[in-house]
């Protein structure tokens, strides 16, 4: 089943109430220091969309220092010869990168959990399968930083 | 690099760039505590179920992006400041040259020669020419030039030279100073994807070795720390260095940082923090590349000689690894939990994965709590098993908040010493004396750091289970800051004690009472106290829960000499338990005695 099918399937579900509970939780998700039950489909849903504003502003900072990293570049003078001031700038193309992916990475994160906010709670698995493309897409190279292919 | 290119250099430029990455190091170090302590916590507090752990599972790799973001920019910012220092230092030389030979109407060539004109006596009628001088910083050309100057009859030849040699010497520095920071640059370059792994934390920890070398001299700048420094020296020292000062010097020594009585409870977290990743890639990555064990038996029943020889080499290294890993892993387990049940963030104050291995874990801050709780556990402890040890901490800090939910509550597990395995092993003080100090010494250090934050001391109650009372004994025995110091701990729990090296509590400065101790009717609880009782860990044959020791006998239905922490399902404190937790915030009326 695609992504898309099986949100259409939830809303169906939703809409219909099929072999969902009232509140959407069962007996043992319970929280037993307090917290589940009764009134959980609000509070969860508050909770996902309070995170999802939460990692929204966090994209945003790293967007904010983006600018910062780059206005701090200027001109080293001394010209091709200055070793240092190529490092530098070899340096400074890669954490651009990585920031711009890491804001990129949140954006993501705050749409799955935006979703997740306006899906029934109980329904898991579609959410979950959204998390795991994404763990995909930014899995691991061999490379590690300072090395430009895997070594 | 040469003349023309120090000339036009900026080093400047290169504090300006550092500012940017400092930008993106706070940022990151902002973002990762927003996520573990706000973000992640209340999501934890609130939603269970897959979709849930899915979300955090993601969360938490984000929360990686930016540690590491954090701890590899913090390292280019201090090896751009150090390139700037030594540049700057260049150019001063190189600018106070170019001074000399203006004042003195000399022209710098393009070539950084320096020419001069004629002067000097007139020789056969005529004024000695002018000339060039070109820079020599090697011995024999110095020397041939400082004869030839003598012999010069134009005096602007001795000094041109001099100058060159000025200039030579400049760019000579400059040029080694970037040939030597080109490759550390190129080392502290962001990995290329997004997955921090075991061998991006191996690397970052190579890349903090790289600029700690590379930067030598403009970190000797720093004021290092007081040699066996008291905590409030410790406390002093930090608090005397610059911002700029105190990034640099925890970007550069986090292990150091962590370990020092005295400092701020956040500044050692971080810096434990660090190592603790750097720790856990280079074990992780280490134990991966252990070759896989052959067959261990051979022919005939015999044990097989390849077998034997891996054993030899790789068997105690492995097993380090593994049991190392396994306390880093309940360590981060306990940092995942933050915001579950309520539980407050975790701050690590001591970690080393070395031997044994060792750990201080708080949860709740100690510098800005109203009551401290420092639980000290005994033998067989280590950072393998450290996870129960941490459990026991939550438990006490869960049972001391329900009963003070308005107060600010820190619970310290303190595995910072090196225990003994077992009871055999126990029944000498060694270990006990050696311990006694550094908990001493972490004593005075938690209360010197709440005192830089809030100007007071929080109520701290010190509880030894098992050997940890014996080195409670020992610590309030050893000197402190001041030779008529007591033990920074108002009151003193001893659980399950084999002795605490004293006959009365009044003999190790303890007001009896603020004294108390539990024992349990479990057969091993039993072993320990008279074990300890006949080896000599108590004085003159008496331990805490003797009427004659001189303090409080709690209530205690501890089943064997471990269960002194239960809570039932729905978190209801056993009796032992909540006894500690009123003596923890100071309702001693609460407590129920024997």
């Amino acid at each position: 089943m695609t992504f898309a099918e099986e949100w259409a399937q939830i809303k169906h579900q939703v809409s219909t109430g099929s072999g969902m509970t009232l509140d959407g939780t069962d007996a043992s998700s319970a929280n037993a220091f307090g917290g589940g039950g009764a009134g959980g489909v609000k509070s969860k849903r508050s909770a996902w969309t309070k995170a999802a504003h939460g990692v929204g502003e966090l994209g945003g900072n790293a967007k904010k220092a983006l600018t910062t990293l780059e206005d701090g570049q200027g001109d080293m003078g001394g010209g091709k010869g200055v070793l240092s001031a190529a490092a530098q700038k070899r340096v400074y193309h890669s954490w651009h990168r990585y920031l711009e992916g890491v804001s990129g990475r949140c954006n993501a994160i705050k749409g799955l959990l935006e979703k997740a906010s306006t899906a029934h709670s109980t329904n898991d698995q579609g959410i979950q399968s959204g998390f795991d493309k994404l763990a995909k897409r930014y899995a691991d190279t061999s490379a590690t930083g300072g090395t430009t292919d895997g070594k | 690099m040469d003349y023309a290119a120090l000339k036009a250099l900026k080093p400047s430029a290169y504090r300006e760039a550092a500012h940017g990455y400092q930008a993106a190091k706070s940022m990151a170090h902002a973002a990762k505590d927003a996520l573990n302590d706000e973000i992640m916590a209340a999501m934890r507090k609130s939603l269970n179920g897959e979709a849930a752990d899915a979300a955090l599972g993601e969360l938490g790799e984000l929360s990686k992006n930016f540690a590491y973001i954090q701890t590899e920019c913090a390292m280019v910012v201090t090896e751009l400041r150090a390139v700037a220092a030594s540049f700057a230092s260049a150019k001063k030389a190189l600018d106070e040259a170019l001074a000399d030979a203006e004042s003195a109407h000399f022209t710098v060539g393009d070539d950084g020669s320096v020419s001069y004109p004629a002067g000097g006596d007139k020789v056969d009628g005529k004024t000695p020419e002018g000339g060039t001088a070109v820079g020599a910083s090697d011995e024999l050309t110095q020397s041939f030039n400082r004869q030839a100057a003598n012999m010069e009859p134009n005096p602007n030849y001795g000094r041109a030279q001099a100058i060159a040699d000025r200039i030579l010497q400049a760019v000579e520095s400059a040029t080694k100073a970037d040939e030597k920071a080109a490759p550390v640059l190129d080392k502290l370059r962001a990995d290329d994807d997004l997955t921090v792994s075991d061998a991006d934390w191996a690397d970052a920890q190579d890349d903090m070795k790289s600029v700690r070398k590379g930067a030598k001299d403009y970190l000797d700048h720093i004021k290092h720390p007081p040699k066996h420094g008291t905590a409030e020296d410790n406390a002093d020292w930090w608090k005397h260095l610059s911002q700029q000062d105190r990034e640099d010097y925890v970007a550069m020594h986090p292990a150091a940082v962590g370990a020092m009585d005295g400092l701020p409870a956040e500044v050692r977290d971080e810096a434990n923090r660090t190592v603790l990743n750097e720790k856990h890639g280079q074990y992780q990555l280490a134990l991966d590349h252990i070759p896989k064990a052959p067959p261990k038996w051979g022919y005939g029943n015999q044990l097989n000689p390849d077998w034997v020889a891996w054993n030899k080499k790789y068997a105690g290294k492995a097993q380090h690894y593994e049991d190392s890993l396994k306390g880093m892993n309940a360590i981060q387990k306990r940092f995942d939990s933050t915001g579950r049940n309520g539980l407050p963030e975790a701050y690590l104050l001591g970690f080393d994965p070395e031997k044994d291995g060792r750990a201080i874990v708080a949860t709740g801050n100690p510098d800005t709590a109203d009551h401290t709780a420092v639980y000290v556990p005994g033998t067989g402890s280590d950072l393998k098993g450290i996870g129960t040890d941490i459990d026991r901490g939550s438990a006490l800090w869960r049972q001391s908040h329900k009963l003070s939910p308005h107060d600010n509550i820190s619970a310290i597990t303190w595995m910072n010493y090196d225990a003994p395995d077992d009871i055999p092993a126990a029944t000498k003080d060694k270990y006990a004396a050696a311990a006694g100090p550094t908990l001493r010494h972490f004593l005075d250090g938690n209360a010197a750091a709440h005192e830089a934050a809030t100007g007071g001391r929080a109520h701290t109650t010190l509880i030894g289970h098992s050997y940890g009372s014996t080195v409670a004994g020992d610590a309030a025995k050893s000197p402190g800051e001041d030779w008529f110091d007591n033990l920074k701990a108002d009151d003193v729990v001893a659980v399950g004690s084999p002795g605490m090296q004293a006959k009365r509590a009044v003999d190790l400065g303890i007001d009896p009472k603020h004294m108390w101790a539990e024992k349990s009717d479990g057969w091993d609880d039993w072993g320990v106290r008279e074990g300890g009782r006949l080896m000599g860990l108590g004085g003159d044959s008496t331990i805490p829960t003797d009427k004659d020791f001189g303090g409080h006998v709690m209530e205690s239905d501890a089943p064997d000499h471990g269960g002194y922490w239960n809570e039932s399902k729905h978190g209801k404190p056993s009796v032992s338990l909540e006894n500690q937790a009123r003596v923890v915030v100071g309702d001693y009326d609460g407590v129920k005695l024997e």
